[in-house]
């Protein structure tokens, strides 16, 4: 089954939206405490030195997410607190809160012992540091 | 003279380890489509949750990445409004393998269900989650009105 990414700042979503406000009305959907986890929006870049994976994971906290490598899997889950008390009266229930979980294969030139991870604004960024022997090399070439 | 030369693994190797640098399948994760940001129809960014109790009308919206500097709220009447934008910085020297995340600026106005007081409006921005509290105009606040008992007023007689 394919999972819907949460997060609406995805790379298509850069509209601007200047319209009048919108009316609203009760749409009869709370905020929702959701049960199922969310696989957050993610980004991976590589450098000569490592690979960085960003993700989007937005009212958690540095200790409630736990990161595992399992061979050549790392799996991230971050544990989100309920927000909302279910007896407020609703207006607008855009989307839900609940736990983010995803898992990225990783290649074996990443120095599993080496990696860390740091949780700022919001978002998760962890570095896969490469193995040595996995970095380009600059070799001299003398003239003869 | 010497000519600086860069080794790196052969293409097809290079190849593959981009390749194992995906998702695997997560048992257990799933996402109902209506949870998934925007419902389908409310395109507007960004996605905001919205309730009330008796005195303050509360909003919240999802913008990790952002700091406070970088989300203008503003109130007035009965319209919200939400502004911002975000940058990613990349890594020095870095190449993409996977792009899911956006640069973004947005803006959206939003109807409150009543009016309130632009002076009680307070915004936090805390690990990507926006939360604004307004306490709503007097007129609109439920007012609790005391039962007198006809005898103790003395006013009823006939």
């Amino acid at each position: 089954m394919k999972r819907k990414e949460r997060g609406a700042m995805t790379n298509q979503t850069t509209a601007i939206d200047r319209s009048q406000p919108q009316a609203i009305e009760q749409t009869g959907q709370s905020p929702v405490n959701s049960p199922v986890s969310f696989r957050p929006v993610s980004d991976v870049f590589e450098t000569d030195e490592a690979f960085f994976i960003s993700a989007d994971m937005p009212g958690t906290s540095s200790d409630a997410i736990d990161l595992c490598v399992e061979g050549q899997t790392l799996t991230v889950h971050a544990r989100v607190q309920p927000r909302y008390d279910s007896n407020a009266r609703a207006w607008l229930g855009e989307y839900g809160v609940g736990d983010f979980r995803r898992a990225f294969r990783i290649g074996e030139n990443v120095d599993t012992e080496r990696i860390d991870a740091d949780y700022q604004n919001g978002v998760l960024t962890i570095r896969l540091p490469k193995h040595q022997d996995a970095r380009p090399r600059r070799i001299e070439v003398r003239g003869g | 003279m010497s000519t600086r030369v860069v080794l790196r693994p052969t293409i097809s190797r290079l190849h593959n380890e981009v390749d194992r640098l995906f998702d695997a399948v997560f048992p257990g994760a799933m996402t109902p489509q209506w949870m998934s940001g925007p419902r389908p129809g409310t395109t507007s960014m960004p996605a905001v949750n919205m309730w009330e109790d008796e005195q303050h009308i509360y909003a919240e919206a999802e913008l990790p990445g952002l700091t406070p500097d970088q989300v203008q709220v503003s109130v007035l009447g009965d319209a919200l409004t939400i502004s911002g934008n975000r940058q990613i910085n990349l890594p020095e020297g870095a190449t993409v393998i996977r792009r899911e995340r956006g640069d973004v600026s947005f803006e959206r106005s939003i109807r409150l269900p009543a009016e309130v007081q632009s002076d009680s409006v307070e915004a936090s921005l805390r690990n990507g989650v926006l939360t604004i509290s307004m306490a709503k105009a007097p007129e609109h606040q439920p007012r609790r009105i005391e039962v007198r008992s006809g005898d103790a007023s003395g006013a009823a007689t006939s």
